[in-house]
């Protein structure tokens, strides 16, 4: 039967095209409401109680209001450092990220001897598992490990470090790992953004008497802002959840000075299983993070939503 | 119960001198009796026919229910959700349950850490995954609230796993903190897991340093009686250049805080007054951390990151003087295999000894851990699967599968410790079975309250702060305490001081008239 057809006979009983392709998607849409929306409710309306299963079904807790929100925000002080650390190790990250991505993804703008398998091998960390990295590097940090006997050739025996027994050092064993991990994804988007830059503005530039430094900071870069923006949204939303790396190398320690928001709520909800209070939590996270990217791409968002105008 | 005339002959007969043990053995097998039974039995110093009577009982019950739960069952199979390493235990008699009930048994292994987290999710999901689940003592009381395991009272009433026996019921006090909540039974305990204090007795036995210690202390140089001979003794064994080691005392992130737990109660402390007031940010509990910290400079480089198998491991390479263990860490370091250093080498004592403010001596022990059998409330047998619990855990069948090296499961019967089978005492030697009955009298628990998992991660975090630097221990303590009073309110106090008044209700006299727990309300 052909759309005309349809068209039709559909007219001859009341229904238009609209209606029809309305009903259509009515299966689609509820499926998305019960798969998407429900449970996203049903974890708001939990961080309004204070159900925990020891105390019978969700239904059966008491409504606290806002007192979980309150506890976390203004009592919870692991709360309060999760937060501040997981934010000021993705600051960190990022920055190390994009250094290094964009340094190798200038590097791979040239002609070199090697490039297509260097290529695949700078793209390698990116494929491996994060429980898998996390748990090479816990063996690499290892106080008898092969970082510290690098160190230890380098530097002699008292620059070696008891990496998990203290804040610092685990920080930055955290940071490297992580570094390690996702700057091939870097190196990957802003290469491919490099790619897109347009010769002309560059040829341009060039006649007009620029030297590389000043093509690459006022030409190129003002063109791979987006790519940039975009790639610093992208890692930001994962860096905000990192968890598996932190459980492998220090489980959040020594104390909990490696702890991460992700792992803060983990804990909460399958260790001590105050799922109300971590459904608070997470809740706030995503409010924080939905800020956190709205904000990010704030510069760009007029240029990445011009098609709808 | 009657005894089958045959039977009751063949142990008269023995009783009287008129057969050996190898064809006492031979005929009992004869008869059907399982040969860990027969084993007890020819051991026992009872008399033959009243050993059989005692010993056989919740045995023979159980494996009674479990035929009839299998006849009746329409799984043929029972899951056991259990921790890592402990397999080695159970494997031995999957065949017997096969091929005489025709049950399956699955095991399903999760880390150590991650079998409490199970239980819980459990709670929530009601998938039927497990019949039989082997927490710790301390899941109970969360398990129990939230509803996913069975309260085993009834059952062990109706088929008496002689839990309380003198003779061959689990040793007081752990029968009762490690296995009931607020009185009532949650689960049966496999596992004895307190701590005890081997030392190397090759090392003791040295003339040279015999006489070196001799001259500097002024008394013989033997295992330590107190926590402060201990540190003595550390210093003294303790030899960096040579990769020896004053002690194997654990600083590791989850494990750190039994050390704190262990020292404090030495003192007299508890971690709660009767109010449900943390007791251990007082001037005690930041000596203890003090004490610890200046401890530190004879451990092991790796205690700080020791698990209890690597802490094994290094202690039966030979890296170290003394060790605090589980008693499984006893049996590791007896086998040739996991402890070539320490084979026939260790002197073992019960947990050193410390003052009170009185001045008094107090020796406390802890029972730290100490895994159990639990009934799921979602098993499609659980008869069956309480069967298997009491079959397991019978005096008789406990006592045959605790040797196995291939698991951790550590004596916890009066039996096992004072009325050993050969292999328990090949396995253990007398000498440390005294040991362990001596210091499990003595235990004081763990965190086997509501919300037990919370108090002990929030106490291991601070203690490991400051163990590390991070914190002074004045301030690790008061967090610690914040923590804790932020948690019992959480929960409720009421619930809490519920479990913790019937908790310390049946700690041993002395440690009760130190911590003052007779006066709590």
């Amino acid at each position: 039967m052909t759309q005309t057809a349809i068209g039709t006979s559909s007219n001859r009983k009341g229904l238009g095209n609209k209606a029809i392709a309305r009903i259509f998607t009515v299966p689609g849409q509820v499926v998305s409401l019960l798969v998407l929306v429900m449970p996203l409710l049903v974890a708001l309306y939990m961080s309004f109680t204070d159900w925990s299963p020891t105390r019978g079904s969700l239904f059966d807790a008491s409504f606290v209001a806002f007192d979980n929100y309150s506890e976390l925000l203004i009592w919870d002080t692991r709360f309060i450092y999760a937060v501040i650390r997981t934010l000021l190790i993705s600051g960190i990250c990022l920055c190390l990220e994009f250094t290094f991505g964009l340094g190798l993804a200038v590097l791979f703008m040239r002609r070199f001897r090697g490039k297509s398998v260097l290529f695949s091998a700078f793209l390698t960390p990116m494929m491996i598992l994060p429980v898998v990295v996390g748990y090479i590097f816990w063996m690499l940090f290892q106080s008898n490990g092969p970082i510290n006997q690098m160190l230890e050739f380098a530097f002699g025996a008292q620059a070696t470090l008891d990496w998990f027994r203290s804040a610092g050092p685990a920080i930055v064993a955290v940071i490297a790992t992580e570094v390690w991990h996702w700057t091939p994804l870097f190196f990957l988007i802003l290469l491919s953004g490099l790619n897109s830059v347009p010769e002309n503005p560059v040829r341009a530039a060039v006649i007009l008497g620029a030297n590389p430094r000043q093509v690459f900071w006022r030409v190129v870069m003002p063109t791979l802002k987006p790519v940039i923006i975009v790639a610093f949204v992208i890692r930001a939303m994962e860096v905000i959840k990192l968890f598996d790396e932190v459980y492998m190398l220090t489980r959040g320690g020594p104390g909990s000075s490696t702890e991460t928001i992700s792992l803060y709520i983990y804990k909460l909800a399958f260790n001590d299983f105050q799922l109300a209070y971590g459904a608070a939590a997470a809740f706030l996270v995503l409010v924080g993070s939905l800020l956190l990217v709205h904000m990010l791409l704030a510069p760009v968002r007029n240029q990445l939503l011009e098609g709808d105008k | 119960m009657e005894m089958n005339p045959k039977l009751e002959k063949t142990l008269q007969e023995y009783e009287a001198g008129g057969m050996t043990r190898r064809s006492f053995l031979k005929t009992m097998t004869t008869l059907g009796v399982a040969a860990a039974v027969a084993n007890a039995v020819a051991l026992s110093p009872l008399g033959a026919v009243k050993a059989f009577a005692a010993i056989n009982g919740p045995e023979e019950r159980a494996w009674a229910l479990a035929k009839v739960a299998a006849a009746k069952a329409t799984k043929k199979s029972l899951t056991l959700l259990i921790p890592t390493g402990s397999i080695g235990n159970m494997t031995p008699y999957v065949d017997k349950w096969k091929n005489e009930l025709g049950i399956t048994l699955e095991f399903i292994e999760e880390p150590d850490e991650v079998v409490h987290t199970k239980g819980m999710q459990e709670a929530v999901a009601k998938t039927g995954r497990y019949d039989v689940m082997m927490p710790t003592a301390m899941s109970y009381p969360d398990w129990i609230d939230s509803g996913v395991i069975y309260d085993l009272t009834d059952w062990t009433e109706k088929h008496d796993p002689e839990l309380f026996n003198k003779e061959y019921g689990v040793v007081f006090p752990a029968s009762h903190h490690a296995q009931l909540y607020n009185g009532r039974v949650a689960g049966l305990l496999c596992d004895g897991d307190q701590i005890t204090l081997l030392c190397r007795k090759d090392y003791l036995e040295n003339p040279a340093k015999a006489k070196a210690f001799e001259d500097k202390f002024g008394r013989k140089l033997a295992v330590p009686d107190t926590w402060k001979e201990y540190r003595e003794l550390a210093e003294f064994m303790h030899d960096p250049a040579n990769g020896f080691y004053g002690s194997l005392e654990y600083r590791s992130p989850y494990y750190v805080k039994w050390m704190f737990m262990q020292r404090l109660v030495s003192k007299g402390v508890l971690y709660f007054d009767g109010e449900m007031n943390p007791t251990f940010n007082s001037d005690t509990g930041v000596q203890v951390l003090e004490e610890m910290l200046e401890m530190n400079q004879f451990l092991h480089p790796d205690a700080f990151s020791f698990t209890w198998s690597s802490n094994y491991n290094a202690f039966g390479r030979g890296e170290g003087f003394m060790n605090i263990v589980w008693p499984s860490g006893f049996k590791y370091s007896m086998a040739p295999s996991t402890g070539p250093a320490t084979t026939g080498n260790i002197a073992a004592t019960v947990m050193p000894a410390d003052f009170t403010k009185d001045g008094s001596k107090l020796y406390a022990g802890m029972f730290c851990w100490g895994y159990g059998y639990a009934v799921s409330k979602y098993s499609a047998n659980p008869e069956l699967a309480y069967a298997y619990a009491q079959w397991m855990t019978s005096p008789t069948i406990s006592a045959d599968a605790i040797p196995y090296l291939g698991g951790y499961s550590d004596p916890y019967r009066v039996n096992h410790m004072l009325k050993p089978t050969k292999r328990l005492v090949d396995t253990y030697t007398l000498p440390y079975l005294d040991t362990l009955y001596h210091n499990i009298v003595n235990t004081v628990p763990d965190f086997c309250i509501p919300g037990g998992f919370e108090y002990q991660d929030a106490l291991d975090k601070e203690v490991h702060a400051c163990m590390t630097g991070s914190k002074d221990p004045k301030e690790a303590l008061s967090q610690a305490a914040h923590k804790f009073e932020r948690i019992t309110r959480r929960i409720g106090k009421d619930k809490v001081k519920k479990a913790w008044i019937a908790l310390t209700s049946n700690l041993a006299a002395p440690i009760k008239k130190a911590a003052g727990v007779d006066q709590w309300s």
